[in-house]
């Protein structure tokens, strides 16, 4: 089972032993990935900036200093993908998804809309989750 | 150090994880509350960090979710006062139980801040707290800085037309203000249990650091403040604040996590000895 990047990670595993793949609001690409982290670090850094103006300071009174992911780890993610060339259908895969346009991924052979459409937060300060949301990936994950 | 599982509450449904010192013997407990309705592992895994670098100071600290947050399911038919009183009456039975009685310091973010003033305020074994934007009573001198600073900057000269729409929106009802409902739904402690939590830490010798990010502006401008203004006798000798407003609440940043991390260490390593010294009184 994966959510967002994982599912790419989960489908890096590919063994036959691996009888199905739960994926939740899956990114497509590791390059889509980093391209979110990178948004994700702009708006937290304009944030900051805000912050400077509303105390009366320079932006570099800050230290407005995040993490740094290291370009060889970059490369890397950025190779990963989620689907198979074209045309290959993998029947192990199901998806469960808050994004309604991608009912019409034919890649995905089973993939059930929770309900909700939401905006992923562009950050980490633990994400809560409707109900419904949740009650979809548990039905996937139990089917 | 090892990080073990710990559990607490009816049939042992209260979930959280203790992280202990290479000298378990003297070593005094440490209980990081959830901030808001985020789990245990707290915002950018901040409660964790803060864990794993107070264990390797030499104390016994445990992260965990109070009832109804991250794994610990919700209690029916209690208010949040009740079920997290209920909580620290498992927790603390538990801990006992596993350590014995030790001195206990209690660290929270933001509501996290707001529960461990309500238990401070009642339970004599917590003898320290690490406060991270707790709401601070304002000083006589508050409202005038507060202006001062707002004349003085250029920022809020330009932004005056958008403030006013905003303003005038907000009073219409046709804009809601975010902030003031994220802060409605926040359980802080009454006036009384501010004054009994900070008169027992006086009392007892306690030790007290508190944290003001940016978030605290509306209550905190001041460094020192939040002593001056609870003035209670005593407590200026116990309690450190830090003002921090470069900061951000939830501390997003890297660099930000690092220094509360390493800044809570420093206090937590200054304070060692007197946490281990004797029983708790």
């Amino acid at each position: 089972m994966g959510v967002r990047f994982g599912a790419v990670l989960a489908r890096q595993c590919d063994h036959p032993a691996v009888s199905r793949f739960v994926l939740w609001d899956p990114i497509a690409t590791g390059k889509e990935y980093v391209e979110w982290l990178a948004y994700i670090d702009a708006e937290l850094k304009d944030r900051h900036r805000s912050l400077a103006r509303e105390i009366n300071q320079s932006f570099e009174n800050i230290h407005y200093e995040n993490f740094d992911l290291g370009e060889k780890l970059i490369h890397g993610i950025e190779r990963l993908t989620l689907n198979k060339p074209h045309g290959h259908v993998d029947y192990r895969v199901s998806v469960v998804t808050t994004d309604k346009s991608s009912l019409d991924n034919h890649e995905y052979t089973e993939c059930e809309f929770t309900g909700f459409e939401y905006r992923w937060p562009s950050y980490h300060e633990g994400n809560l989750h409707p109900r419904p949301v949740l009650e979809t990936i548990a039905k996937m994950v139990l089917k | 150090m090892n990080e073990e599982v710990f559990r607490f509450g009816e049939n042992d449904l209260g979930f959280g994880i203790v992280a202990l010192p290479e000298e378990l013997e003297r070593a005094p407990l440490i209980i990081i509350f959830n901030a808001g309705l985020i789990h245990r592992e707290g915002p950018y895994r901040l409660n964790t960090l803060l864990c794993r670098a107070m264990a390797g100071i030499g104390y016994i600290a445990v992260r965990l979710d109070l009832s109804g947050k991250g794994d610990s399911p919700a209690r029916e038919g209690l208010s949040n006062r009740e079920s997290v009183s209920l909580d620290w009456k498992y927790i603390k039975q538990k801990l006992t139980m596993q350590f014995g009685e030790r001195k206990i310091i209690l660290i929270g973010l933001c509501s996290g801040a707001d529960n461990a003033i309500k238990i401070a305020a009642e339970d004599k074994l917590v003898q320290g707290l690490v406060l991270l934007d707790a709401v601070s009573p304002k000083d006589k001198d508050f409202a005038r800085r507060e202006l001062m600073n707002k004349l003085g900057n250029i920022h809020k000269w330009i932004n005056l037309p958008f403030t006013i729409v905003k303003r005038i929106g907000q009073s219409l009802g046709v804009k809601r203000d975010v902030y003031e409902q994220m802060a409605s739904m926040r359980d802080e402690p009454t006036i009384q249990d501010v004054e009994n939590c900070f008169q027992h830490m006086a009392a007892c010798n306690g030790r007290v650091l508190a944290v003001f990010t940016s978030q605290a502006i509306p209550c905190y401008n001041q460094q020192g403040q939040f002593v001056r203004a609870l003035n209670i006798s005593g407590l200026e000798r116990c309690c450190e604040e830090i003002y921090w407003p470069q900061a951000e609440h939830l501390y997003p940043v890297q660099i930000h996590r690092d220094q509360l991390v390493r800044d809570v260490s420093a206090w937590g390593k200054l304070n060692l000895e007197h946490f281990q010294s004797g029983a708790a009184s």
